[in-house]
């Protein structure tokens, strides 16, 4: 019985490659050296990272996008989301090293468990297959189950976990089933061999294949935080460490809204109106609940939780564009995830920096009078601020305004509406942090606000990358979202 | 006539194993007839010639999985009084019914999507009593799945990671 | 008529495996006790019969009539079911056992998968009987088991799959077929060495009796147990140990494959290996102490998996290039 060696091209498996090798040897380096300076195993996680990225770039998308029956698919796409994923992975663990909680944790687990959610979160990206889908899907979840509750010391990262990690497998059920159900009414896993069946043959309207979009898109949304599906978001967000808050906000919605991208791109355009609708209703849930929510919050991760499901419901927008056969929606999505990737990260990190050792400063009534005692990083955060908001110069605006004319390009008119008031709504409690930081004198709690730890120079490095992407953004845009335009060129 | 026989035995293992599960009251008896419902699920595949399934049924479900759950029941050994507490009735009733209707929706859903998969798939019985279950899924495993193969390794492996960093005791 | 026919023949097929399967088990008790008694220059039982060869059936009869105590706290069900989810999964395994060429039950094409799924179910009834006993010695056996064959298990699976790249069979007699030149043992030594160590603990035979260390524990998981659900317990472990030494001959021994020139049956060789493999189990009990806890999972978990794995890609290494 002689197998024939399935054709594998190594050059676009590189980036998952190097990534997983880099975790093992990350973990493995710990296990066995476990006396070594922390910094070293940062730099080696962070040069992993980063040859990754070299390699995805490297890789020129050629005509054999598809290897492996479909399993991996290297496009255009995939080499865009690669980017924004080992990016917001970079800057998660530029995060790591700054936060001063994170200091006494194992470094080599914790290290190794971000890039093998790096890993998950590249294959959910880079195929055709909803098996991938799953399996990727699942490599980060797991990863990140476990980074929640890292600091096992304290309660409320145990309560993030345990309800990350229900909340997360009833949703992975739900994204089976659905991914079986279709399964069964189209005989295939592949999504291009669904597209056919469904152009073919009747079963396209058959329920069992629409009760199993529907459950792949509770899956995808819960992934995702859409609404209905975001409950857990504020908590988990809250309770995580601030590094894992940034990685979570970011990288997971890259993973996952490019698998939907996919899911939509192939099924999309048919199977019919009840879709649209189920996206329109879901966008807009999605952004007004997390604008009007977080007005009221009084906890900066939690305040950034509900902004980041705004913006999930914003990206939700492209995501009813895209089914309506839009090329302009699907790279008006990727610039918007980058400059997404970039002005969270760098809010995020301002928190880690804010935070002193044991006290991080997670109160917005923290953050009055940064702007005297601390300018520089109060001047990042209104920066982050401001383009979270959506107000030019930044590549808030531009993203936004990239997106939602993508929208009405393809014939929506209130959806783009709502957004845009939603927008407004947002600026209330973005600016709200800028007001605190600026025009109130420093509260009394942190004494000493001084000094930065021993990871200062990681948090300057993220903090730079952040601000400067995000005014390059904002004021030469062109480039990126021609590169962005570009790479949905080869999608299907 | 004797396949017949012993898909009905099966059937009727695998089902009220199943309904014991939700209506014992005592959750050891729960894990027991969960047991049970595997195994008559692993008979019935055995009857379709999907050896290989029918075996990890067994060796990962009934055996692995099903240990840690009696692990988890014995270990935690709820008194009668705490079940007591758990009756939880308007819940029990939504279960059912809510239950009642997917299953409703399934059997009409079976009754009237042609399904492409099982008998209309790649490998329905007969066809794999030819190959081998065994034979057809490793070849499968190693050519066309070779990547969720793989990658299924690393997700076991970061599962167990995770599981050694939850469990250690705080060192360092 | 012809389903009945085939009925019948298979049950009687049943009876006369279950009954010689038992009558040999209980004369493996009667062994284990004379070579331990040897070994330690004592003579063992010799007043039943010539030599004590009575001494089993002796042991039967009482126990079949002893008065069988259902303790009162226990939970009366999960008692009574235990020691029968113990010995089911134990004799269910010689259904697929190929005795001779022409002598078998059922033939199935996953032969020593099967097995290994079917052992697998035997640690339910013993966790099941610790848990029910409701006695503290029991449930520590119970658990000790539990985390032992769940443990020991991986690297019996893991261990067999070297000899099985080696025969590219899972069929039983395609296995034995392939050693008629070399045995695996000499091609696969490191598996045999883990197959026979997680063989030994997943038999919970020494040095891994923990879950019926009876210095510790009185007697385990079966503590609270008398009668004949006791010897359902006592039948069901010799009787893993005849499977498991069944499947070390078969993977690593030629099975029923002669040396060389010496003309005898297959039977006999395999019965002879057989008795070998059982000598050396029983060998092993007299000479040994028991290891202790975490040294069992250290030993598992950090010498023989890497091992076993080590063994895997060397197997499949050295296949791909030169075979």
């Amino acid at each position: 019985m002689t197998i024939p060696f399935p054709q594998i091209h190594w050059a676009y498996l590189l980036p998952v490659l190097l990534v997983v090798g880099g975790a093992v040897f990350v973990l493995m380096w710990d296990a066995f050296f476990p006396q070594r300076e922390r910094s070293f195993l940062v730099t080696l996680t962070l040069a992993v990272l980063a040859s990754a990225l070299g390699a995805s770039l490297a890789a020129q998308p050629g005509s054999e996008a598809a290897s492996m029956g479909g399993m991996y698919l290297y496009d255009g796409f995939t080499r865009f989301v690669f980017a924004l994923i080992l990016l917001s992975s970079f800057f998660s663990v530029l995060l790591s090293a700054a936060q001063r909680s994170l200091e006494e944790v194992p470094a080599g687990d914790y290290l190794g468990l971000i890039l093998f959610a790096t890993s998950g979160m590249m294959l959910m990206a880079a195929t055709r297959s909803l098996l991938m889908v799953f399996v990727g899907l699942e490599i980060f979840s797991l990863a990140l189950y476990v980074l929640a509750g890292f600091l096992r010391g304290q309660p409320e990262g145990n309560e993030a976990a345990l309800k990350y990690f229900l909340l997360g497998s009833f949703a992975s059920g739900f994204l089976l089933y659905g991914m079986a159900l279709i399964f069964g009414a189209t005989g295939s896993v592949d999504l291009m061999e669904i597209a056919q069946r469904l152009t073919t043959s009747p079963p396209s309207r058959s329920p069992a294949f629409l009760l199993g979009l529907g459950f792949v898109v509770v899956g995808l949304g819960f992934k995702v935080a859409a609404a209905p599906f975001y409950m857990w978001t504020p908590d988990v967000y809250e309770g995580s460490p601030t590094a894992v808050t940034a990685f979570m906000s970011v990288g997971p919605k890259v993973a996952a809204f490019a698998a939907f991208f996919r899911l939509l791109l192939a099924v999309g355009p048919r199977a019919g109106a009840e879709l649209d609708a189920i996206l329109w209703v879901m966008a807009v849930l999605t952004m007004t609940a997390g604008n009007v929510s977080a007005i009221w919050q009084s906890n900066i991760k939690r305040m950034l939780a509900y902004s980041s499901i705004a913006h999930a419901g914003y990206i939700l927008v492209a995501l009813a564009a895209v089914r309506r056969g839009s090329d302009l929606a699907t790279g008006s999505f990727l610039f918007y995830m980058l400059v997404y990737a970039l002005m969270n990260m760098g809010a995020f990190c301002v928190v880690v920096a804010a935070g002193a050792r044991g006290e991080e400063r997670t109160r917005i009534e923290d953050y009055a009078g940064l702007g005297y005692t601390r300018p520089a990083l109060a001047a990042a955060m209104a920066l982050f601020m401001v383009s979270l908001a959506g107000i030019p110069p930044t590549g808030g605006f531009v993203a936004k305004f990239y997106l939602f004319s993508a929208a009405v390009k393809v014939g929506f008119v209130w959806l783009p509406v709502i957004a845009v008031l939603n927008s407004v709504v947002s600026v209330s409690y973005y600016l709200r942090l800028v007001v605190l930081m600026y025009m109130r004198e420093p509260g009394e709690a942190p004494a000493r606000p001084g000094l930065l730890g021993p990871g200062w120079s990681y948090a300057l490095a993220a903090l730079v990358l952040a601000a400067a992407g995000v005014l390059n953004f904002g004021i030469f845009p062109s480039s990126f979202f021609e590169l962005a335009l570009r790479s949905t060129l080869l999608l299907n | 006539m004797a396949g017949q026989l012993f898909f009905y035995f099966l059937a009727l293992l695998t089902v009220a194993g199943a309904v014991a599960v939700v209506a014992l009251p005592n959750p050891l008896y729960s894990v027991l007839s969960l047991v049970a419902t595997f195994l008559g699920l692993a008979g019935l595949y055995l009857s379709l010639n999907a050896q290989f399934v029918a075996v990890v049924q067994v060796i990962v479900y009934a055996g692995a999985i099903m240990m840690l759950f009696l692990f988890v029941v014995m270990l935690i050994n709820l008194g009668r009084e705490e079940r007591q507490a758990l009756r939880l009735p308007v819940q029990k009733l939504a279960g059912t019914i809510i239950g009642l209707g997917v299953f409703a929706g399934l059997v009409n859903l079976y009754a009237t999507t042609p399904l492409l998969t099982g008998a209309k798939g790649l490998f329905p019985a007969a066809r794999l009593a030819e190959v081998g279950s065994v034979q057809a899924v490793g070849r499968l495993l190693v050519t066309q799945y070779v990547l969720p193969f793989q990658a299924m390794a690393v997700l076991l492996f970061v599962g167990i990671v995770g599981a050694v960093v939850l469990a250690r005791r705080r060192a360092r | 008529m012809g389903i009945a026919v085939e009925a019948v023949i298979a049950l009687v097929k049943i009876a006369v495996v279950l009954g010689v399967v038992s009558l040999v088990v209980a004369y493996l008790t009667y062994l284990e006790r004379k070579i331990i008694a040897h070994i330690q220059q004592r003579l063992g039982p010799m007043r039943v019969g010539w030599h004590g060869l009575l001494q089993p059936i002796a042991d039967g009869a009482k126990l079949f009539l002893k008065e069988d105590i259902i303790p009162d706290k226990a939970d009366k069900v999960v008692f009574v079911i235990a020691p029968i989810m113990v010995l089911v999964p134990a004799f269910v395994v010689y259904s697929v056992l190929p005795f001779s060429s022409t002598f078998y039950i059922t033939q199935v094409n996953i032969g020593i998968f099967f097995i290994l799924a079917v052992s697998s179910l035997g640690v339910f009834g013993i966790v099941m009987a610790g848990w029910a006993s409701n006695s503290k010695y029991s449930l520590l056996g119970a658990l000790r088991s539990a985390a032992q064959m769940l443990s020991y298990e991986i690297f019996l699976g893991f261990s067999i799959i070297g000899p099985l790249m080696l025969a590219g069979s899972l069929n039983m007699q395609k296995i034995v077929e392939a050693q008629s030149d070399v045995w695996f043992v000499f091609y696969q030594p490191l598996a045999f060495v883990v197959f026979f160590i997680a063989a030994l603990a997943e038999t919970n035979r020494v040095p891994f009796d923990l879950p019926e260390a009876e210095t510790e524990l009185v007697a385990g998981f079966h503590t609270e147990y008398s009668g004949m659900k006791f010897a359902f317990f006592f039948l069901a472990e010799y009787a893993s140990i005849m499977v498991v030494s069944t499947v070390a001959v078969t993977l690593f021994f030629g099975g029923w494959q002669g040396i060389g020139w010496i003309p005898l049956p297959g039977f006999v060789w395999y019965v002879l290996k057989l008795g070998a493999m059982i000598f050396v189990f029983i060998w092993i009990r007299a000479t040994l102490p028991r290891y202790r806890y975490d040294q069992l999972m250290r030993l598992g978990w950090k010498f023989m998996f890497p091992l076993v794995m080590a063994n895997i890609f060397l197997t499949g290494l050295v296949k791909f290039l030169f075979l």
